[in-house]
C-alpha cells in the first residue's frame, strides 16, 4: 500500500476531507460546447469569504486543494487566494484553461509551488479545439501557456475530454502531451449540466467508439488485463464505499454551497450558513451518505462488476438514487468486457443508447 | 554538527497536514511524500527556526514520550538529517528567521506510546 493510500486510509477513518475541490467562480472566458455549468457571478464569495474557507479546510485537515472554476484567473483575486492557500500549506492544483497564463503568471505559479496545473486540450487541430470552446485562438494561447509553464518547471497534466468531434484526436493529443513533456489524461465523462438538463451528454461517444478506447493499448496499457472481468467480490468489497466523496473529498461551489464532489450535486450545506465542520460532521445528507456500504447497493451488490466497476454515486444520484446503478458505468462496464451488468441484465439486456446516457472513465491512466 | 546546537526551519517547498498523530508531508518540487509518526510530527511542527534540537527533544519528546534524552538526541539528529537530505528541512548552527507561516495551530501530536522517529519517502504521483 503506498503512503498516500494508507494515509487515505486513515483520513477515511477519522472522517477527514482530505481533499477538496473549490470553484471560485463559474465564469469562464470560454463556451465549451460539453460544459455543465451556468456562467453566471451573481452572488459569488468575496475574496474575504473564500479565505475565511480555505482557512476552515486548514483547520479540519484539508491536504490536496484544488482551485478551479469556470476560469478561476478570470478573479482578479485569484492569486491572492492561491497565495492563501500555498501560506497554509495546501497542495495545490490549479485547474483552468490556461489562456490568461503568460510568461510572469507561469513563474508566479513556479514560485507558489503550485502541484500541477491541469488543462483541457480537446485536439491537436486549432479549428477542432477551438470550435469546442467556442474561443479563436483559444489553442494557440492554451499551447503557448503550457510552454510557459513548462519552462517554469510548473507540472502540467492535459484532459482530454473524448466527444463525437475530436475523439479520432485522441492519439494525436497523446503525442503532443508528450512531446510538450506533460502529463495526458483521457475522459470520456460528458457530466450533465448541474441543473440536471442532460442534453449535453449527447455529445459524448457512442458504445462502438468508447469500445475501441478500451481496447486501445496507449490508453489503458495492458488491454487483456484491463479488459478482463474479474468475478470474486469479497467482504472488503463489499463494506467498502463507492468512492471517496463525501468521505475523504468535499466540493465547494462559488457561492459556498457544499457537495460531496462536483459530479454529486447533493446539497449539504451552505458555509454562509455553517461553518464548514458543522456541514461536514452534521449535515444530514453527509450522514446519509457514509452509511451506504457497497452492501447496500441493492443492484450493484449483486453483480459480477462490482470488484472493478468505477460506479459514480454521483452519477447515480443524478438518476434519481444514489444507492441505484449508475447507467454510465454499466455502459463502460459492459463496453470494457462484454458481460452485460446486473442493471442491463434486469432490463432483459435492453443496453440503453450510450448517448442518451453518460460515459465515464476513471483510472484509465 | 555533531556537538554544535541545531536549529531547524521547515521548507517553503512543501505542503503538509497534521492528522492526529502523523503530518502528511509533499515536496512541491519533486512530489516525494513524506509521513511523521507522532515524534517526527513533534519535532516537525516545534521546528521554527529558533528552537535549538536539544530544547525541542526535551520539551517534545521526552516529557511525552517515554525515551531518553541521548537516545531521543541520536534517532532525531539521523532523522532531520534525512528531511534535510530531501529539501523540507534546513538545518543550520545558529537560530534563523522562521518561514512564515501562518497555519493555524494544528492538533499537535498526542503522545501515546513510545515511538522511534521515522520517515518514509517515495516517489509517488500526485494523483489519488
Ligand atoms: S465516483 Fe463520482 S462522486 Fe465519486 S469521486 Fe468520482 S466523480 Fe465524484
Ligand atoms: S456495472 Fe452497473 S450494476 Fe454493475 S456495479 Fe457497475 S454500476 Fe452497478
Amino acid at each position: 500500500m503506498s503512503l498516500l493510500d494508507e494515509m487515505n486510509e486513515k483520513a477515511t477513518a477519522r472522517g477527514v476531507p482530505l481533499s477538496a475541490h473549490l470553484d471560485i467562480t463559474w465564469r469562464c472566458n470560454e463556451r465549451c460546447v460539453h460544459c455543465y455549468l451556468d456562467h453566471d457571478g451573481k452572488g459569488e464569495m468575496t475574496t474575504g469569504e473564500i479565505k475565511d474557507v480555505v482557512c476552515q479546510l486548514a483547520d479540519v485537515g484539508t491536504f490536496f486543494l484544488s482551485i478551479s472554476g469556470g476560469e478561476p484567473l478570470l478573479r482578479r483575486d485569484c492569486f491572492e487566494i492561491l497565495e492563501y492557500a500555498r501560506a497554509l500549506r495546501f497542495n495545490v492544483k490549479l485547474k483552468t484553461n490556461a489562456v490568461m497564463i503568460g510568461p510572469e503568471e507561469a513563474v508566479r505559479l513556479r514560485r507558489l509551488g503550485i502541484e500541477q496545473v491541469q488543462i483541457s486540450v480537446y485536439s491537436h487541430r486549432a479549428e477542432v479545439h477551438d470550435a469546442i470552446t467556442k474561443l479563436p485562438g483559444s489553442l494557440r494561447r492554451t499551447l503557448e501557456a503550457i510552454r510557459h509553464l513548462r519552462t517554469n518547471d510548473v507540472k502540467v497534466s492535459i484532459t482530454n475530454v473524448l466527444m463525437q468531434f475530436n475523439q479520432q484526436d485522441a492519439k494525436a493529443v497523446k503525442a503532443m502531451a508528450q512531446e510538450l513533456g506533460v502529463n495526458f489524461v483521457i475522459d470520456p465523462t460528458i457530466t450533465p449540466m448541474l441543473n440536471g438538463d442532460r442534453s449535453i451528454t449527447k455529445l459524448g461517444i457512442t458504445m462502438n467508439e468508447l469500445r475501441e478506447v478500451m481496447r486501445t493499448e496507449e490508453f489503458v496499457g495492458d488491454v487483456a488485463e484491463f479488459c478482463s472481468p474479474v468475478s470474486t467480490v469479497g467482504d472488503e468489497i463489499l463494506d467498502g464505499y463507492s468512492c471517496s466523496a463525501g468521505h475523504t473529498l468535499a466540493y465547494i461551489s462559488p457561492f459556498g454551497d457544499v457537495f460531496p464532489c462536483v459530479q454529486f450535486p447533493m446539497p449539504c450545506g451552505n458555509l454562509r450558513k455553517q461553518s464548514f465542520r458543522e456541514i461536514w460532521y452534521n449535515s444530514p445528507a453527509f450522514i446519509e451518505l457514509r452509511s451506504v456500504h457497497v452492501r447496500d447497493l441493492h443492484t450493484c451488490s449483486q453483480c459480477s462488476h462490482t470488484a472493478y466497476c468505477s460506479r459514480c454515486p454521483g452519477l447515480a444520484y443524478m438518476e434519481g438514487d444514489m444507492r441505484g446503478p449508475s447507467s454510465a458505468d454499466c455502459q463502460k462496464s459492459y463496453a470494457r468486457t462484454g458481460i452485460p451488468s446486473a442493471a442491463i441484465s434486469r432490463a432483459g439486456n435492453r443496453i440503453p443508447p450510450l448517448r442518451s446516457g453518460l460515459v465515464q472513465i476513471s483510472g484509465l491512466y | 554538527m555533531s556537538t554544535a546546537e541545531m536549529y531547524l526551519s521547515q521548507s517553503a517547498h512543501i505542503a503538509a497536514r497534521t492528522l492526529g498523530d502523523d503530518t502528511l508531508i509533499m515536496s512541491t518540487l519533486d512530489s516525494t511524500i513524506f509521513v511523521l509518526n507522532a515524534v517526527g510530527t513533534a519535532i516537525w511542527n516545534a521546528a521554527d527556526g529558533k528552537t535549538p534540537l536539544s530544547q525541542i527533544i526535551h520539551e517534545r519528546v521526552c516529557s511525552e514520550f517515554e525515551v531518553t534524552g541521548e537516545e531521543a538526541y541520536a534517532d532525531a539528529k539521523e532523522f532531520v538529517g534525512q528531511l534535510a537530505e530531501h529539501g523540507i528541512l534546513s538545518i543550520s548552527n545558529a537560530p534563523v528567521s522562521p518561514y512564515a507561516n501562518p497555519e493555524k495551530a494544528q492538533a499537535q501530536a498526542s503522545a501515546t506510546k513510545p515511538a522511534r522517529p521515522s520517515e518514509s519517502g517515495g516517489i509517488q504521483g500526485a494523483e489519488k
